[in-house]
């Protein structure tokens, strides 16, 4: 048994143990919530995954502002998920209500519908490719969103030094899925 | 001085960074409709963002994937290693009636409930100490009598057949007057509920066993032999999905009901006193000291025997 506390650091942290403590807490909930709705079966666990890979990204970026138990949290996001999947299906039977649309639930902050999946796993190898330093500082501010301020604090460096060392990793990243 | 190129790709990088103001985005979003060079290069840098995402989204997705083919595959992997431990319990069963035969039958009673608690309290000195451990070790999934409740029910779904669709007198059911023809339809669907239920727990579903009984508990009245055996199911698919204080919950409301199948009863004492080793090490001897004080429980010589390891 372990705290909500416990449970955020733990994920935070990705420790597996929490994690697959609270994967399997949860999961009769969240499938007894899809199927209410009308997901299919064979859907639930690919929705249920989602969601708890999503929940983990939130607590990483600071998105859960301890307003509800995380486990209604990551309800919510099912919830959400199921409602996108309806839209994308034009299904429309499923409205979100006032509190799930106050909940952060961001689910990507970038979007990659028009993108073109053999050119990410390029990206995501080439992220090997570069320097740990800049590597840290990519994810840092792209998959964990720490604010550039904050990275330069952390690194001790100016802000517009980390802004400008930030492009250059980027630009650098870009270059090798161009080769 | 920055020279076009990178003053280009720093604006391209402000607008994905949403740094830019409004006006200035929609500067770039308009140059994009219009300038093709200006809009790939724009993409590619959304696709080393994307791969920096991806990357990490990657590990924890393994991480997800590993949990979730484990726990529908660990049922069947935790169900073999317990039928290893229980055919070596049963081989030295067979061992220690071999030695009582041989000796009187007073003495041979005495024999088994000593060697009984005996190998469970060498058995358990050799093992972990760790209460989940501890659980597993005397913990069996499967349900012996899983087989021949299918068929009771079954047979119970072929009983509701043959009801005149015209038939119009009526009959009250679950409190409502309803006509005969309506009661045998809501019947066979609180039937076909329970034998699904009963069909996911022999696949080892426990998340849908439990889905599943749970809705026939919600729905149906309690006091009833089928009501107690969708308790009981209930009970012990949570227990084999690790849902040691739901599962205790049930088990408490099905010891409570009356008229309970006695082998049911037996295991969901049992079940109840051991899941207890993991949520309330408190609870566990009082328990155990009921079944070990139950001279016909089929449990008595197994509690004694933790109840001696756990002093």
């Amino acid at each position: 048994m372990y705290t909500d506390i416990e449970l955020i650091e733990g994920l935070k942290s990705r420790d597996e143990t929490i994690i697959k403590f609270f994967y399997t807490n949860n999961k009769v909930k969240a499938f007894s919530l899809l199927l209410k709705y009308g997901v299919r079966e064979s859907e639930c666990l690919s929705i249920y995954n989602d969601s708890v890979i999503s929940l983990i990204e939130n607590l990483k970026r600071g998105k859960f502002k301890e307003q509800s138990k995380l486990s209604t949290y990551l309800l919510s996001i099912a919830k959400f998920k199921c409602f996108k999947e309806f839209k994308r299906q034009k299904k429309t039977n499923l409205v979100l209500n006032e509190e799930i649309k106050n909940i952060d639930i961001q689910d990507d902050p970038y979007d990659f519908e028009d993108l073109d999946s053999s050119r990410i796993e390029k990206a995501t190898n080439a992220l090997q490719k570069v320097d740990e330093t800049c590597r840290n500082i990519l994810v840092s501010f792209y998959y964990e969103g720490v604010k550039l301020a904050k990275l330069a604090k952390d690194l001790g460096y100016s802000q517009d030094f980390i802004r400008v060392k930030k492009g250059r990793c980027l630009k650098k990243l870009k270059n090798l899925i161009a080769i | 001085m920055e020279s076009d190129n990178t003053k280009e790709e720093n604006l391209i990088i402000s607008y994905l960074d949403k740094t830019l103001d409004k006006n200035e985005a929609a500067k770039v979003e308009q140059r994009m409709l219009k300038d093709e060079d200006f809009r790939n290069q724009v993409m590619e840098y959304k696709h080393a963002i994307s791969g920096i995402i991806m990357h990490e989204r990657k590990k924890i997705s393994k991480i997800i994937d590993e949990i979730s083919t484990s726990s529908s595959m660990g049922s069947e992997t935790k169900s073999q290693d317990e039928k290893i431990i229980k055919l070596k319990t049963s081989k030295e069963t067979k061992m220690e009636n071999k030695v009582n035969r041989r000796s009187y039958i007073g003495i041979a009673a005495s024999m088994i409930i000593l060697l009984g608690a005996a190998s469970l309290f060498f058995l358990n000195k050799n093992s972990d100490t760790d209460p989940a451990k501890l659980f597993a070790q005397h913990y069996n999934k499967e349900v012996g009598f899983l087989d021949k409740d299918i068929k009771t029910i079954a047979a119970k779904m072929l009983g509701t057949r043959g009801v005149d669709p015209k038939d119009t007198s009526t009959v009250v059911f679950l409190g409502e007057r309803i006509t005969s023809a309506e009661a045998a339809e809501k019947e066979n669907a609180r039937v076909a509920l329970l034998t699904t239920g009963l069909k996911q727990f022999k696949k080892s579903d426990w998340t849908n066993s439990i889905i599943t009984f749970n809705k026939y508990i919600e729905n149906y009245e309690e006091n009833s032999s089928d009501y107690n055996m969708a308790l009981f199911y209930s009970a012990k698919s949570k227990l084999n999905d690790s849902h040691y204080l739901k599962a205790i919950n049930d088990y408490e409301k099905f010891i409570r009901q009356s008229g309970i199948d006695k082998e049911m009863k037996f295991t969901a004492e049992w079940d109840r006193a051991i899941a207890y080793l993991v949520v309330d090490q408190s609870k566990v001897k009082t328990y155990l000291n009921d079944i070990a004080k139950d001279g016909g429980h089929k449990f008595q010589s197994e509690a004694k025997g933790l109840l001696e390891y756990l002093d």
